[in-house]
């Protein structure tokens, strides 16, 4: 990776390189950082290994930097489709589903033939990885949504289009068990099980102007609802609820589940 | 599915901190102190009935008020039938619904606040009493005795107490709306049998209300003179029969319930239950604590009448308890009143919660930080604190009215220590 240090000085080339395509360093793992919600943050990321890319290997093939492959007129046209889970600890499992299309490895380098390509995969618009398997896992996002977009690639890395659009498939993931989108002040957490609280009902201390999470784990689904912040977060057993909020208003607050009706905790903010 | 926590239980949304122990404390040995330098420096011969009296208020002062009155009843019947049929036929919705807001927390909290302000306004401006008036016929017979005895005025009470602070959809439009249409039409049926001013006695509400407006700087005499007088002075020149009593330490222990159940060791009890379950859990709690608060007063009034030979003792001292209720209510509601009270700004542009904004105040948001949690705690001690010296001084007035100086003084110890007691507890729930 020392690769990326250098590519990091060319950020300001990047920018006019933008309607590059990515080339062919790709493999099949990881290529960006965690994904940050920041869209200029994206941006930036975005560049870098593409740009990585464009320097370390001369450009090749001779096709045209982001003109798509379009199979419009294809009788069968390949397809993609996606189901994609969060596992619970800042990563989500991908499962696609490739039909009509030879998956084939971009790494080495291959020249572009039809019905050959691999899969592009994105999160938040962001490329984190090229692949030429069925499955996938992403790691280490942030809690919260996520969109997960795969898309069908030639070999050399052109999106598959069809009908005016990349042939792509997108699933939006609600990610828990990652890191908090920002580093919170304060972190509580709740264990409901058997109409049971672990360790009894708590009040949770803030002081105004904190960033506090409260994680709630619970063994049946329903949505934990903290009243006056209104904050309403689904949860269910294999998913904890992550409230995170900034506690401007001073008092003792309760939080309870919806359906169940009864109090979990109370978040009292001074 | 509502919300039912937030509204039904007091309507509380933001409860408030807890006071700190030391100021509590501090709070605590205040009444003390002075509840006991007040056995022996107090006066010896009664002086608060007097001034309970009052100066009358010029005829034009009177028509002033008359007037003002006149168009406060109107608006009041008007928000009345707004409420009522929001209640029946609104939004199915405790938050979106005008109905929750304006019973939990205008009339059940605003009016007793109004009515310490500026007297018997219920009275004056009571929906049921402009309705009542209008259907009354006189009596063609003689009233029965549940009527005449007062005592059905305790059941609107314990209703509505139950329904605030156990039962578990308290909030649900619905329930308010069909329970409000029964109380005014048993109300009317009352008072087209047997007149309204025997109907009125069964309107728990009004009793309860006109108990707090003794407080007030302003009464009314039975010809409807009115009358300015020194504030907190006027529960001095009333006994409280035992209905009133009854509605009083109804209202009293209903109050603590509500505090007890905000601690957590309430709240530890009801994780897990829900619905008639969470019901039947409130209900045994809140008939325990209003049993122990009036089983309190009625050992504290046997004593006293032991050490007297009064067979009347509760009765006697019975109106002093309204300032202690007073201080409760206050130390309890009053951030729910300022805060939660300005939900109803908005729900008035749209009270049935059908996309109205009649007033354009429909986005209108409510300012949380409209008090600062530092106020409230010192509202609430300074309520409580208050509400005990009050009490402590209205009932050695009467004590000293009744008897000589020794006598009075043995009356007081039994007197002392159920207000002291209840004090406590109201002190040690705002720590909670």
């Amino acid at each position: 990776m020392k690769t990326r240090c250098f590519a990091g000085l060319l950020l300001a080339l990047a920018a006019a390189l933008t309607a590059c395509s990515p080339s062919s360093t790709g493999v099949d793992e990881d290529l960006s950082q965690p994904t940050m919600p920041s869209s200029d943050m994206a941006d930036h990321e975005m560049a870098e290994p593409m740009d990585m890319a464009d320097h370390e290997t001369p450009d090749h093939g001779g096709h045209e930097h982001g003109q798509p492959v379009d199979l419009t007129g294809l009788a069968s046209r390949p397809e993609v489709s996606l189901l994609a889970e969060a596992d619970g600890s800042g990563g989500i499992m991908l499962d696609i589903e490739v039909l009509g299309l030879e998956l084939v490895p971009a790494d080495p380098p291959v020249d572009h033939r039809p019905g050959q390509g691999h899969v592009h995969v994105a999160v938040d618009g962001l490329p984190v990885a090229m692949i030429a398997d069925t499955s996938y896992h992403v790691a280490g996002l942030t809690n919260g949504s996520h969109a997960v977009t795969v898309t069908l690639s030639s070999n050399d890395h052109r999106d598959y289009h069809a009908g005016g659009s990349a042939i792509s498939a997108t699933a939006d993931v609600q990610v828990t068990g990652g890191a908090p989108l920002v580093e919170p002040d304060v972190r509580f957490e709740v264990d409901v099980a058997g109409g049971t609280i672990g360790g009894g009902l708590q009040r949770f201390e803030a002081s105004v102007g904190q960033l506090v999470e409260v994680t709630v784990r619970s063994d049946v689904a329903d949505d934990v609802h903290l009243h006056v912040y209104d904050l309403k977060v689904a949860v269910h057993e294999r998913m904890p609820a992550v409230l995170l909020v900034e506690v401007d208003i001073p008092g003792v607050f309760e939080a309870e589940l919806h359906t169940a009706g009864f109090k979990i905790f109370e978040l009292a903010v001074s | 599915m509502m919300l039912p926590a937030v509204l039904a239980h007091g309507v509380g949304g933001r409860s408030d901190l807890p006071v700190p122990e030391w100021q509590a404390a501090w709070g605590a040995t205040v009444a003390l102190v002075l509840s006991f330098a007040a056995l022996g420096l107090l006066w010896h011969r009664p002086r608060l009935r007097d001034m309970s009296v009052g100066i009358p208020v010029t005829p034009a002062v009177a028509g002033i008020v008359r007037s003002i009155m006149g168009v406060l009843r109107a608006a009041v019947l008007i928000v009345f039938l707004v409420v009522l049929a929001a209640g029946l036929v609104g939004a199915d919705d405790a938050l979106s619904n005008i109905s929750p807001v304006s019973v939990y927390v205008l009339f059940w909290i605003g009016i007793p606040v109004a009515s310490i302000l500026l007297g018997p306004v219920w009275r004056a401006v009571s929906p049921w009493e402009t309705l009542g008036r209008l259907v009354s016929r006189p009596s063609d017979g003689e009233a029965p005795g549940w009527l005449t005895s007062g005592w059905a005025a305790l059941v609107p009470i314990s209703i509505f107490h139950w329904l605030e602070l156990a039962y578990h959809d308290g909030a649900n439009p619905r329930v308010l709306g069909w329970l409000g249409l029964a109380y005014t039409l048993g109300l009317m049926a009352v008072s087209r049998r047997w007149g309204w001013e025997e109907a009125r006695r069964a309107e728990g509400f009004g009793v309860l209300f006109d108990a707090v407006a003794s407080l007030s700087p302003f009464r009314r005499d039975g010809s409807g003179r009115l009358f300015v007088r020194p504030p907190l002075v006027g529960v001095a020149g009333s006994s409280a029969s035992p209905v009133l009593l009854a509605v009083i330490l109804a209202a009293l222990g209903g109050t603590a319930f509500d505090g007890f159940s905000r601690t957590r060791v309430w709240g530890g009890l009801m994780v897990g239950r829900a619905g008639w379950e969470a019901t039947a859990v409130s209900t045994v709690g809140l008939v325990w604590i209003v049993a122990l608060v009036g089983l309190a007063y009625h050992l504290a009034c046997r004593s006293g009448g032991r050490l007297t030979g009064d067979p009347d003792f509760a009765a006697r001292f019975g109106a002093s308890l309204v300032p202690i209720l007073v201080g409760y209510d206050l130390a309890h509601y009053f951030s729910l009143l300022l805060l939660e009270g300005q939900t109803f700004i908005a729900l008035a542009s749209d009270p049935l919660g059908r996309g109205w904004d009649l007033f354009g105040t429909v986005d209108n948001a409510v300012n949380w930080t409209l008090v600062s949690t530092t106020a409230v705690g010192w509202v609430q001690l300074g309520s409580i604190v208050i509400g005990h010296m009050v009490a402590v001084v209205v009932a050695h007035d009467r004590a000293v009215e009744e008897w000589r100086p020794t006598i009075a003084l043995r009356s007081q110890y039994p007197m002392l220590v159920v207000m002291v007691a209840y004090t406590v507890l109201a002190l040690l729930l705002i720590t909670g």
